[in-house]
């Protein structure tokens, strides 16, 4: 088998085993389809040219959430949305905002939508590391890597964050059981 | 064990990192606490929930993706062709003038074993003259400062 055949053919194990994880994530990130679509073409393609180099060095499914977080940084930085990193809610308090009547909202929605409007609503970097772990089933350590943090902090944040949207849904859950 | 230490090992076991031994201590604990029974299914609850928001794949973006991988892999393989033509070319250039200087070197190397033996030449005929410079008689040359001004050279045969 040639080399071009070898590429073509990893690529391909690789993007079918990807693809949907990263594309959820990115889109949860972003909350905008296209550019979520053209994040995704363009990280693929940089995996493609530079794959002999990324098998050699490091873990691919960590270099692929590494570039496409790397490219919703900088969307949102051209775009100027404020990422605070290190003022993100890692305290206890939490807190939840009660004006959302949710009786109401269980008639409209279903879980899933609900939970999908509270991803939105929680801060980037918390919601960052929620989807790293429920869609990129990464340990805490992987999630560390990616997000070149401490893993205490990691696992500190994806409690509170939780925590926060167990407090929002916990009635539709309970309704739900 | 307080409700902190309790959801914070649930995490753990839902994010499948708590410590096998560690498990049956987190179900004795959930047999006797009712909250965290509770937050036990809530999170299960919360972790469905999510799975369930996951997409399919755009079949539109999977056909532009893999058409773009196709055309990067086409452009790939003219480079790696085009790199290989000038390899090539590169080495028989260099054949070539490796070639060429063997030549010229040799051809550099016959001239200077000519100069040399010119130069031979010319230093014995040099010589050869030294000597027949030497074999003529000595002359003497007297000057006398007259009023017609003359030099007399007059050899002594």
């Amino acid at each position: 088998m040639s080399e071009v055949t070898k590429n073509i053919v990893e690529f391909t194990l690789i993007y079918n085993q990807q693809k949907t994880k990263l594309y959820n994530y990115a889109c949860k990130m972003l909350s905008d389809t296209m550019m979520c679509e053209d994040i995704i073409q363009n990280v693929f393609e940089k995996f493609f040219e530079n794959m002999n180099s990324i098998r050699n060095s490091e873990r691919i499914d960590i270099w692929l959430y590494t570039a496409t977080r790397n490219a919703i940084y900088a969307y949102y930085r051209t775009k100027k949305i404020r990422v605070d990193q290190f003022n993100v809610m890692d305290t206890d308090e939490i807190e939840i905002d009660s004006s959302v009547k949710l009786e109401e909202e269980l008639e409209l929605k279903e879980l899933h939508e609900m939970v999908m409007n509270e991803l939105g609503k929680l801060d980037v970097e918390q919601r960052d590391v929620f989807l790293l772990k429920e869609y990129g089933d990464f340990s805490y350590k992987e999630i560390s890597e990616v997000m070149k943090i401490d893993e205490n902090l990691v696992k500190s944040r994806l409690y509170k964050t939780r925590q926060r949207l167990i407090a929002k849904l916990s009635k539709v859950i309970l309704n739900e059981r | 064990m307080n409700r902190k230490e309790i959801e914070s090992m649930i995490d753990l076991y839902f994010d499948g990192e708590l410590e096998k031994g560690r498990e049956p201590i987190l179900f004795t604990l959930l047999s006797q606490d009712v909250e965290g029974r509770d937050y036990f299914k809530k999170l299960n609850a919360l972790k469905s929930g999510v799975a369930d928001t996951m997409e399919i794949f755009p079949g539109k973006l999977d056909e532009k993706i893999l058409r773009s991988i196709g055309q990067l892999n086409e452009r790939q393989t003219t480079t790696f062709i085009n790199r290989k033509v000038f390899n090539a070319v590169t080495y028989a250039f260099t054949a070539i003038l490796l070639i060429l200087t063997i030549f010229f070197y040799s051809r550099a190397e016959d001239y200077k074993t000519q100069f040399a033996d010119l130069t031979r030449e010319v230093k014995q005929q040099n010589e050869k003259l030294e000597l027949l410079m030497n074999a003529l008689p000595t002359v003497e040359v007297t000057g006398a400062y007259l009023r017609t001004k003359q030099i007399i050279v007059k050899p002594t045969m």
